[in-house]
């Protein structure tokens, strides 16, 4: 049941919440073992006792607005006292002393954390295999990848193992897994939603962000973790936004847009994607006012995208040491430079190693100015580029992947392929605009996903074009037969 | 192109810290080469020198928030129980200092 309803359900009798626990539990007992969807769960006695002294607390009929909904997290987002891994052995043991703000304004509304969300590593993958404890399952065929790196939170929402997630998405990895597993997800414009709490990747690109299996959800989600925080300190000095309130008038209103149909991420993708990502335009052009546009670079835009996220993250991942926290070596006698060494070389996967290790290679003497910095202007005029489309159109609309849902292990042997997958989703990083990706239909049972990007805080368009076409094809609250 | 010599692997092992193993070595020394070639794709795009770095989307600088006095409380020690090696309450590290 959506989220939106579920709730009504628990206003009018408070004690359904503890059978919608129970199926959820079941659910996963049933599926979890082919999905594998979780690194962490709760246990549910432990649930049970969260949800008596909530209502204990505030009384049965003055409950918080998202009283006993259930949501998983992902994996990279600090949960007091329930271990936060990041997918890595790194942190296998790593318990959070705080709540990210994310998670404090959740608590506060009721929200039930049952789970942490399998992911990448450190989120440096696109189809949850870095994962150092295992690869997560798509639910809709269990051979293939959710995509990722929140793959766990969109093989949850999936597979009917939450009612909502969250994710994080630094260069696509919400908008990825999203359209992997045909649900929603949505990164929002880059300082909407508060960092603190999120463990770093690439912090000029780095967002939380709501995936749910339909646009209200979202809309729900969106609205309680975005608003400023002054412990952000690239948090946007803006107010919270009611994205309920504002999806309703624009439904109501319902505004002609104009929307630009990217031609090089459509020409660039699978024959498959194409066709369903253009029937889906097409039930959006049958209203909106639609036009080609041409954006060159988008190749480029890959390119800059890695450099600058590499760059990051090598400076992000030099904090672990295993010294404050992480995982632990013997020290007696040792140097520093031998346990730093022995702690990131044991803690760290394949993927984050390489990352890390070209990331200080383009920060190099002599090689800096030729990657880092080219990159960096690189991103200024694909910002200035943009800038110019959007004063034409409203939205720019593109395939979310231009490729179908790979087979597990199917890029092992040439990972630049999984790299130039991301070609659409990282515009939007590079530029901090928000995108969304909606569900576009299946093509032989796999999943489709349109992505639709707008300039900074239009994230209110975005919902509304997203429930439009959500009531055009009806493809919402799916749950995969796992 | 990139040629991912044992001596550029050392070199980057030393500045990261991380050392790779064998399988590892031979896995990189390819992929890497690709990845730099994708990378070397900036070159080919002209006038990218008239546009200043864009190290942040946002024009905003780094704001302070107001001094707030505390009570003192045994936070640290919350903070790294549980994470941290501590032997008489200080936190046990390897030597920074060599001979």
């Amino acid at each position: 049941m959506p989220v939106y309803r579920l709730i009504d359900e628990f206003s009018s009798d408070v004690y359904k919440v503890f059978e919608y626990v129970d199926s959820i539990y079941d659910r996963i007992e049933r599926v979890e073992g082919k999905v594998r969807a979780f690194i962490t769960i709760i246990p549910k006695e432990q649930v049970y006792n969260y949800v008596e002294n909530l209502i204990k607390n505030y009384g049965s009929k003055n409950l918080p607005k998202l009283f006993g909904v259930m949501i998983g997290v992902k994996d990279n987002i600090s949960t007091k006292g329930i271990r936060t891994t990041c997918g890595s052995r790194m942190l296998e043991s790593y318990i959070p002393p705080y709540d990210a703000t994310v998670i404090e304004k959740l608590k506060n509304t009721g929200v039930i954390i049952h789970g942490k969300t399998n992911m990448d590593e450190f989120a440096m993958g696109s189809t949850t295999e870095t994962s150092a404890f295992y690869p997560t399952k798509n639910p809709w065929d269990l051979n293939r990848v959710p995509g990722g790196s929140s793959g766990g939170s969109g093989a949850a929402l999936a597979a009917g193992e939450a009612s909502i997630a969250l994710g994080s998405d630094t260069g696509g990895s919400i908008r990825n897994p999203a359209a992997y597993t045909m649900v929603y997800g949505l990164k929002p414009t880059y300082g909407l939603v508060s960092r603190y709490g999120l463990i770093a990747y690439a912090s000029s690109m780095d967002q939380i962000g709501p995936m749910a299996r339909n646009t209200t959800d979202l809309a729900l989600l969106l609205t309680v973790i975005s608003g400023n925080d002054p412990r952000d300190s690239t948090s946007l000095p803006i107010s919270t936004t009611n994205y309920i309130e504002s999806l309703n008038e624009q439904l109501h209103k319902e505004p002609r847009l104009r929307i630009g149909i990217l031609r090089e991420l459509f020409e660039g993708s699978d024959d498959s994607v194409r066709t369903v990502a253009y029937g889906c335009i097409d039930k959006l052009c049958s209203y909106h006012e639609c036009t080609d546009i041409s954006m060159p670079y988008t190749r480029e835009a890959v390119a800059a995208y890695y450099i600058i996220a590499m760059a990051e993250a090598s400076s992000n991942l030099s904090r672990y040491d295993g010294i404050r926290y992480g995982l632990k070596v013997p020290v007696e006698g040792r140097s520093w430079v031998d346990v730093y060494t022995e702690v990131r070389t044991r803690g760290f996967g394949y993927e984050v190693k390489k990352r890390v290790a070209l990331g200080a290679y383009v920060l190099s003497m002599g090689y800096r100015d030729m990657y880092y910095i080219r990159a960096l202007r690189f991103r200024r005029m694909l910002k200035e580029n943009i800038d110019t489309i959007f004063n034409k159109v409203d939205v720019v609309a593109s395939p979310t992947m231009p490729i179908p849902p790979p087979k597990l292990g199917e890029f092992f042997e040439d990972p630049l392929k999984i790299y130039l997958a991301d070609v659409s989703t990282v515009i939007a990083n590079l530029t901090g605009y928000p995108a969304i990706s909606v569900p576009a239909g299946f093509w032989n049972g796999l999943p489709v996903g349109l992505q639709l990007m707008s300039k900074p805080l239009s994230e209110s368009m975005l919902l509304y074009l997203s429930a439009q076409l959500e009531e055009m094809t009806k493809l919402r609250d799916l749950i995969a037969e796992v | 192109m990139l040629i991912l010599s044992e001596d550029l692997i050392g070199y980057l092992e030393r500045l990261v810290l991380i050392k790779f193993s064998d399988i590892e070595r031979k896995r990189i020394s390819v992929e890497v080469d690709k990845i730099v070639s994708l990378f070397n794709e900036l070159k080919n795009i002209e006038n990218l020198d008239r546009y200043e770095p864009l190290f942040h989307v946002h024009e905003i600088s780094s704001p302070l928030r107001e001094d707030e006095a505390l009570d003192k409380v045994d936070e640290e020690h919350d903070m790294l129980r549980g994470n941290a090696l501590l032997v008489h309450g200080y936190v046990k590290a390897p030597k920074t200092m060599v001979e």
